[in-house]
Formats: structure tokens, C-alpha cells, sequence
């Protein structure tokens, strides 16, 4: 039996990882702009021992902040051969998140295959793979972090041996992720939850949460205080794109789309099967505490869409191992086969979670070959101290590829004014005249002008009006991308 | 052989000369790098403050601003023009020394007077010392002190028992203390009655609710002033680290909100503490104030935490003194944080030299960074811009940030700008960029002339008005 459940947990790690990989290894790029951040990272790191603090190509120039932690691993594992470290290091994460959703839904049954569905669902939520694969991002490491911590939490005010794995699965979270400050908060909540229903936190627990709590506030006070400092929490969210406030929140559609309807289905039934069952009150309370921690997290929008998708998307997994559970006795009660049973949820939950995940997977867009390639170029050309206008989702490209400054990237706290650069790199591509557009290249020390057939669409435009002036712009590289050089300026 | 000193002695004494390395740390250093005691927007604009309530009373049109605006002072302005009357300005700063240690003692004495154990009162104590509100505070002259200090000692004297005498000086120091703003009105109301009802009666209860009474009805028009902020502000007025000019540390705004759910239900005594936490709160949120009662009630809760957090049996020794070592860091990081940015604050050594110089010359209206507003004002005397105006504001960005006289010129006029102070502070900081915008147009001679130049700091006279 023992050797059947290990075969079977083996097979849904091997499942996940199989299918990470095969995305992981078949893309020719990465399909966001962030792994290229964390590759300049990485190579920053390999080269002085140091992340790049003091980013001369991000905006022009500016100081980071970050919590490096993620960085050096990256750098450490890239030893061991980079494809180890950005193929197959990525895609086993992603199948461990399986593995912790599983052990996390093991706490709610001991139905162990009931929690290996469980399992298999977190491993192929459709926003998780949309945010794991093909990427460097940190975002699958912290998902996957964040719920080893919360089944070693829940060990433990189960008063099972736990604490030491805790203690280093949330370390490591702290030392990847500021969003270990939302397990800070969820812990919290959770002691409130268990308070109201007039339960004892255990003793271990507090403890634990008191450790985590002063090391989190610590660790990212350290990193963030300068920034903070500066410019102050109002500064920091001004320097919140408002491009992200204004994006469209959560809705029916996103959700089944981001979730999967089995799943959603499933879950809700089982959290409230969860909530109602006393046994399970603790490991209920504590998920509950983490999805108002995430769906507040989003609703005030500093966290991405896809983000809370997959938090949501993994919490639901797990509480649907209770629905599962009463199915399977309902179903015992009709006297309905086993082998009927098992064939029918196979062919209409099974098989279709699996090929909406995998259908994520292939509709995930990379970065093109074709703009690596005209950066790549551009990096022989360039000498270095001037910008390449592009929108932000391009920045980091610019800066790892091209190695030239860039107008804006994702990375924008610390940045003073993304908005205005959002508006003026919008501006650039789309105004009519030559004299405003040069104003604007002054202003960011601009030299080259990117240009693609998805900017075109991104700014509905046919091509970039002014450009035929060749005493002030010359088609330095002419392929499906576009490179322009600025020559005139207004001083 | 044993120490004939008391240990409460030393309690004492080991908390004052915390509080005096935190706060004379900061002019000592400032002096070392030949910067002036008096600094920062807040501590030169309430000597400016102060000096004006003696003359100008409690509310008036303020001149020194365009446009002008109507500001509404209290006693605790009048009272810091009064010691400026006295004593030089200078000297002020070690006079609000003494008497952020004198608050100090006065803390520490409170809390033992209201039974709460040794150990804790003496680590609240502490926990207050090393807050980034107590600095900015007492490291420079602070009218909002002077609330603080008097319901500190006030509460101290009132609750005496069998005293009667202190209970009457009690009585004063808080009748006085409500004259200076609504805020403290009401937080000294919350107080008295609470520790009526849940501690003890006390005889005095009647003529201090009715001195409050008279107080509210006197003087309720001058110490409104409801102004709400946005939840980002509020969270920059309490925690520090939030960047904002915040009264407490976050590890001791975490402390502190982890002391209250520990305490909750536990005692009757503490109901008037909630109280006023929940008031404090209120405060800031609905009155624009500075927290200042978040700073005697936090680091109070924080004891609370800390008490446990010592006694508590651990699981692990690792984990108990890592947490230990974290909590410690944590107040400690804030502290010298706060140290860090009083040093470093307007106006340096060259900064002043500047302000000086920029009094001695004639002219009006000085256009500057907002942060040097204040100094403009108290040092060189001269009328800055409003930057809380929106129209004043938005010209400001653009006499920053355009490269055209066409579009400089109309703001400059219509603010009736005479003089135009650039540090280098304010291009390391990105308000002017070298050879763009204002100091791209700076080199027009026909329009701007250099008066002063020294170490990165300029004065420029505006020359032509259209």
C-alpha cells in the first residue's frame, strides 16, 4: 500500500514536472520580460559577487531594491549548468507545488488518492501555469513556499512534528519574497479566526509566528527602507503604475477561466464542507485567512491578476479533496462501482483539468525571436550611455539584450514618474510631429527607437509618422523589427 | 557588598541617559559636521510659529506664503515664543532636551503610579526612548511637545493618592495641556473618566471635567481643525518607516497591536487605554494630527508584549533569541534611522551659509524645493510659495521641469518670484536635473543672474517679468 501511494506521488510529481519541462525546454525564449531581469541578476552576481544595486540601465538609471535572496540562488544553481538552473530548476518548483497542495490536502483526509487529485489540480491550475512555466519569475518559488508553510503550520497546531520544517521553508520564503509580509498578516488573521472560534493557538505556533513576524519586518525594512524613506507608502504607490489600478479586477469569467470550473466548482463545495466539519476547523480557518490575505492583496491591486488566480486557483485544489470525500460517500451509498466511478470522474475532471493546463501552456506567448535578435544586434552598435524607447514590457529586453538604458520596465518602484514615462513612450510612438517626439528623446536621452509589428497594435498605429525625416532618423536595422536612430535633438 | 542604591534609582537613571544619547546624538552630531542645531521643515517652521502667535495671535493671515494662507496656532506655540523670548533659539534645542527627558521620567513614573509592574513600566520606558517620534520631538523645538509633556506630568500629579496638593497641580498642568488643541482635550476627557470609572475616584474628577467643559466651550471654534487624510497618510503618521514623518517604529506599531490583542479582556484598568488608542487613531485619521498620544500609548502596549516575550517559556533557545535579536534590531534600526535623517536634514552647514546670505539680500518671493520652505521662512525671512495650493503647485512643477522662457516666465510672474534657491541636494534628488528645465534656462543671462554661488548652492535674482 505504502508502495502504491510513494508510485502514485511519484507519478503526479513526474506528471507536473514532465509538463513544465516540455514547455521549459521547447521555448526558444522566455515569456516574460522578468526572467531577463533576473538574468542580468544573475550575471551581475556571477561577475561581483553582488546583485546590481545601482541599475544604470533601468530608467535611465536608478537604485534598486530587492530582496536578493532568489538572485543568489539562481546564480548558485547556474553552476551546476545553466540549463539545470533555468530549464529543469523552474519546472521541478512548479511540480512541488503539487506536492505541497497534496500535503496540504492530506491534513483534511486520509483518503490519500482523494488528496492526490487534490494535488493534481494545484499542479494544473490554468493561471499557475500561465505564471510558472517558461519563466524565471519568482512567483512559482513563493507559491510553492507559501503552501509548504502553510502544511507545516498546519502540523503543527495540530500538534504534529513540524516546526523545524516551518521555520525553514518560511526563512527561505522571507528571504526570496517581500510577500512573506502576506503570510505575516495571514498568520495573523488566522490567530483571530482561531480566536473567535474560541480555539487555543498553540504554543509552538505563537512562537513561530512571533519569530516570523520580527525576521519578515526585519529583512524587507532593511531592503525597502531607503525607498520607503524617500519617498514615503504615498510615494511608493504613486510610483505604482496606474495602469495596473485601472486594470480590470476580478470577474466570473477570469475566475473559471483562471481556476478551471471543475476546480471551482469542486472547491467552493469543499470549503464549505470544510468550514463545517469540526475536525478540519483549524486547517479551514488558516486557508480561509489566506484567501481574504490574497483577494484583498488584488482588490487593492499590488498584486497581479494572475497571481491571486493562482493562490486562489491552488487553495480551491485543496479544499476540494472535501467535496471528493463526500462524493465518494454519497456514491457508496448508491452502491455505484468503483471502476464506473473512478472511469467517469477520469473522463470529465481528469483529463480535461490536464488539457486546459496544457492548453495554457501552448497559448502562452514568449518573447520573439526576431526583437532578441534586432536587441542582440543593437548591442554591437550601441556605445552604451543612451536609451531605447520601448514600452515597459520590453525594458528589461532592451537592458539584457541591447545592454542600453531603457525608458521604462516593470521594476518601477523606485522610479519617480512611470506613469509620465508610460504617457510620454505612448506619446513617441503615436504624435504626428517630428519637433515633439525629439523633446521627448531629449528629455530620456533617447538614441533608438524600437518598433514591431505588437507595438504597432499596442498603440494602434501603422508606422511611426514622423520617421521619413532622414536628416533625424535613420533605419539602422530593417527586418520584421524595426531600429531607428534619433540623430537631431532640440538643444 | 550591596549596591545602596535603589534599583527604581537606577531604573531611573539607565532610561534618562537613554533618552539623552537619542537625543543629544543628533545636535552633537549635526554640530561635528557643521550643520546648524535649529533644522527641518517642521522644527523652523514652529520657532517661526511660535514667535508669530506672540505677536499675531492664534489665528491670522499668513504673509510669509503666496498664496497666503490662514493659519490657526494654539498655546503651545505661544508658549515656544515664549522660551524664544527668553532664551536664543539656539539654546532652545537643549531645552527641548531636557525636557524629552523630563517626559522621560515623567512616562516611567506614570506607569508605576497606575500599578503596572516595575519590569514593565520600565521597559515601556525604554521602548519610548529609542521611538522615532520621541527624536523628532525633543531633538528640536517642537511646540506639539509641550501637550505631551504637561498630560504626562498632569496624569502623573492627578493620580497621586492621598496627595492632595499634587493632585491640584495634577489638575493645572492638564487644564493647561487642553488649551492646546481639540485632540488633547478630548484624549485628557477619555483619560479622567476612565480611570474613574475602571481604577479609581478621585475627588479632582469634577473640576477637571469642568475646566474640559469650559475649555470645549471657550475655545472649541480655535481647535477645530477636521481635516481627513487618505489611508496612506494615516499610515505615515504612525509608522515610521513608512516615510512619512511617523510617531512610532513599525516593530513597535506591531508590538504594540500584538500587546492589545494580548490584553484584551484580561483587566478592566486598561479599557481607558483602548480608549485612547482608539481616539489617537481617530485623530490622526479625521484630524490630520501627529499621533502625538501613539507615542506614550504604543510603546505602554509594546511593555506589555515585551513583558511576555521575556517571561514565555520557549520551545527553542534558537528561535527565543533570534525573536529576541529581531525585536531588538527592529526598534533599534528605527531609531537610528531616525537619528540619520535629523542629521542629515535642511539646512546643512553650506545650506545655511546660503540662507544667510539670501536674508541679506533684497527681493521677495524665493522659489526653492518645498522642503526648504520652512528655513526660507525662519532663516533668510523671506515669503516662500505654497505648495499645498494646487495652482501653486502645479506652477512649481512647471517652473522645475519646462525648457521654454515662454512657459517659465508667466509662473515666476505670477507668484511675483524674485529670487530662486537651487541646493545640490535638490539635483541629487531629481527636483532640478543639470541642464534641463529651470537649470537649462538659468543660462539666459537676459532673464537670470547668479548672486551667490558656493559649494553647489545658488541664489539667482529672476530679472525680467513680462
Amino acid at each position: 500500500m505504502k508502495l502504491g501511494k510513494g508510485l502514485a506521488i511519484g507519478l503526479l510529481l513526474l506528471a507536473v514536472f514532465g509538463a513544465r519541462l516540455y514547455f521549459n525546454a521547447t521555448a526558444k525564449s522566455y515569456s516574460d520580460s522578468e526572467s531577463y531581469y533576473v538574468l542580468r541578476q544573475v550575471d551581475s552576481i556571477k561577475a561581483t559577487g553582488l546583485p546590481a544595486i545601482q541599475d544604470q540601465l533601468s530608467f535611465g538609471g536608478k537604485q534598486v531594491s530587492m530582496i536578493p535572496g532568489y538572485y543568489y540562488l539562481m546564480a548558485g544553481l547556474s553552476y551546476l549548468g545553466e540549463w539545470f538552473a533555468f530549464k529543469i530548476f523552474p519546472a521541478l518548483i512548479s511540480a512541488l507545488l503539487a506536492l505541497a497542495a497534496y500535503l496540504v490536502a492530506s491534513e483534511f483526509t486520509k483518503e490519500w488518492p482523494l488528496a492526490l487529485i487534490a494535488g493534481y489540480f494545484a499542479g494544473f491550475v490554468p493561471a499557475f501555469f500561465r505564471m510558472g512555466t517558461n519563466t524565471l519569475g519568482k512567483s512559482p518559488m513563493t507559491l510553492t513556499l507559501f503552501f509548504f508553510c502553510a502544511f507545516f503550520l498546519i502540523r503543527l497546531e495540530n500538534q504534529k512534528p513540524a516546526f523545524r520544517g516551518l521555520l525553514a521553508c518560511s526563512i527561505a520564503l522571507t528571504l526570496i519574497s517581500p510577500l512573506a509580509l502576506l503570510l505575516v498578516a495571514i498568520v495573523w488573521v488566522y490567530m483571530g479566526l482561531i480566536s473567535l472560534q474560541e480555539l487555543k493557538i498553540q504554543g509552538k505556533s505563537f512562537e513561530f509566528m512571533l519569530f516570523f513576524t520580527f525576521l519578515t519586518l526585519l529583512l524587507n525594512l532593511l531592503a525597502f527602507a531607503r525607498s520607503g524613506l524617500e519617498s514615503g507608502m504615498l510615494g511608493l504607490l504613486n510610483a505604482y503604475p496606474q495602469s495596473l489600478f485601472n486594470a480590470p479586477g476580478l470577474d466570473w469569467v477570469l475566475l473559471i477561466s483562471g481556476v478551471n470550473l471543475f476546480v471551482l466548482v469542486l472547491g467552493v463545495l469543499g470549503a464549505y464542507y470544510a468550514v463545517s466539519l469540526d475536525a478540519n476547523k483549524r486547517a479551514a480557518s488558516l486557508l480561509l485567512s489566506l484567501s481574504i490575505g490574497i483577494v484583498l492583496l488584488g482588490a487593492l491591486r499590488l498584486i497581479g491578476l494572475e497571481s491571486v488566480l493562482s493562490y486562489i486557483g491552488v487553495v480551491l485544489s485543496i479544499t476540494s479533496v472535501n467535496a471528493l470525500s463526500q462524493i465518494m460517500d454519497y456514491a457508496k451509498k448508491l452502491r455505484v462501482m468503483r471502476g464506473v466511478l473512478i472511469a467517469a470522474f477520469i473522463a470529465i475532471v481528469i483529463l480535461p483539468v490536464f488539457a486546459v493546463g496544457i492548453y495554457e501552456g501552448f497559448s502562452k506567448p514568449s518573447a520573439s525571436i526576431e526583437d532578441t535578435e534586432a536587441l542582440s544586434w543593437l548591442a554591437n552598435v550601441a556605445t552604451g550611455d543612451e536609451a531605447t524607447i520601448a514600452p515597459a514590457e520590453y525594458g528589461h529586453l532592451i537592458t539584457y539584450f541591447a545592454m542600453t538604458e531603457n525608458v521604462a520596465d516593470s521594476n518601477f518602484i523606485n522610479s519617480r514618474d512611470f506613469g509620465q514615462r508610460q504617457e510620454d513612450i505612448q506619446r513617441a510612438y503615436a504624435v504626428p510631429f517630428e519637433t515633439e517626439a525629439i523633446a521627448l528623446f531629449d528629455k530620456y536621452n533617447v538614441k533608438y527607437i524600437l518598433l514591431n509589428p505588437q507595438i504597432m497594435a499596442k498603440y494602434n498605429i501603422s508606422g511611426i509618422s514622423y520617421i521619413g525625416d532622414e536628416n533625424c532618423f535613420e533605419n539602422i536595422y530593417n527586418q520584421s523589427v524595426k531600429i531607428f536612430e534619433v540623430k537631431c535633438n532640440l538643444r | 557588598m550591596q549596591s545602596k542604591v535603589n534599583p527604581l534609582t537606577k531604573n531611573l537613571a539607565f532610561i534618562a541617559l537613554l533618552g539623552l544619547f537619542a537625543l543629544l546624538s543628533v545636535p552633537l552630531a549635526r554640530l561635528s559636521l557643521g550643520s546648524p542645531v535649529l533644522f527641518g521643515e517642521d522644527g523652523l517652521s514652529e520657532l517661526r510659529l511660535g514667535r508669530l502667535a506672540l505677536t499675531r495671535g492664534f489665528a491670522f493671515e499668513d504673509a510669509m506664503t503666496v498664496p497666503s494662507t490662514t493659519l490657526r496656532l494654539d498655546l503651545s506655540n505661544c508658549l515656544l515664543g515664549l522660551l524664544n523670548r527668553i532664551f536664543p533659539a539656539s539654546w532652545l534645542v537643549f531645552i527641548q532636551i531636557a525636557l524629552g527627558v523630563l517626559l522621560l521620567a515623567g512616562f516611567w513614573g506614570l506607569m508605576l503610579r497606575l500599578d503596572l509592574q516595575k519590569k514593565l513600566s520600565f521597559i515601556s520606558a525604554l521602548v519610548l526612548a529609542i521611538s522615532p517620534g520621541f527624536v523628532r520631538l525633543f531633538s528640536r523645538p517642537m511646540s506639539q511637545a509641550f501637550p505631551l509633556l504637561l498630560i504626562v506630568w498632569g496624569a502623573y500629579f492627578w493620580v497621586a493618592k492621598g496627595k492632595l496638593i499634587q493632585n491640584i497641580i495634577g489638575v493645572a498642568l492638564l487644564g493647561l495641556a487642553m488649551w492646546m488643541g481639540l485632540p488633547w482635550l478630548i484624549s485628557i476627557m477619555l483619560f479622567v473618566i476612565g480611570y474613574s470609572i475602571f481604577i479609581r475616584r478621585r475627588i479632582t474628577t469634577p473640576i477637571v471635567l469642568g475646566l474640559i467643559a469650559v475649555g470645549a466651550f471657550f475655545g472649541m471654534r480655535y481647535m477645530l481643525h477636521f481635516a481627513p487624510l487618505p489611508l496612506v497618510e494615516i499610515a505615515n503618521r504612525i509608522a515610521f518607516e513608512l516615510g512619512g514623518v511617523g510617531a512610532l517604529s513599525l516593530g513597535c506599531v506591531i508590538l504594540g497591536i500584538i500587546g492589545i490583542f494580548l490584553t484584551w479582556g484580561k483587566s478592566r484598568g486598561l479599557a481607558p487605554g483602548y480608549a485612547l488608542v482608539g481616539f489617537a487613531l481617530l485623530d490622526v485619521a479625521l484630524f490630520s494630527g501627529q499621533g502625538g498620544m501613539l507615542l506614550l500609548l504604543f510603546p505602554g502596549l509594546s511593555g506589555f508584549m515585551l513583558d511576555k516575550l521575556f517571561s514565555k517559556t520557549w520551545a527553542m533557545p534558537v528561535v527565543k533569541y533570534s525573536t529576541y535579536t529581531f525585536a531588538f534590531m527592529l526598534l533599534i534600526l528605527s531609531l537610528g534611522i531616525a537619528i540619520a535623517k535629523s542629521v542629515d536634514d535642511v539646512p546643512n552647514g553650506s545650506e545655511y551659509s546660503a540662507l544667510l546670505t539670501l536674508r541679506e539680500l533684497g527681493g521677495g518671493v524665493t522659489f526653492s524645493a518645498p522642503r526648504y520652505s520652512s528655513a526660507v521662512q525662519a532663516i533668510a525671512e523671506k515669503p516662500v510659495l505654497l505648495f499645498s495650493d494646487p495652482k501653486a503647485a502645479n506652477a512649481s512643477r512647471i517652473i522645475f521641469t519646462s525648457q521654454t522662457l515662454r512657459r517659465t516666465l508667466p509662473p515666476l510672474s505670477k507668484y511675483n518670484i524674485s529670487l530662486i534657491l537651487i541646493t545640490r541636494r535638490m539635483i541629487e534628488q531629481g527636483n532640478v536635473e543639470n541642464g534641463k528645465g529651470l537649470m537649462f534656462l538659468l543660462r539666459n543671462n537676459e532673464t537670470f543672474k547668479k548672486l551667490y554661488d558656493v559649494n553647489g548652492i545658488q541664489v539667482w535674482e529672476v530679472l525680467r517679468q513680462p
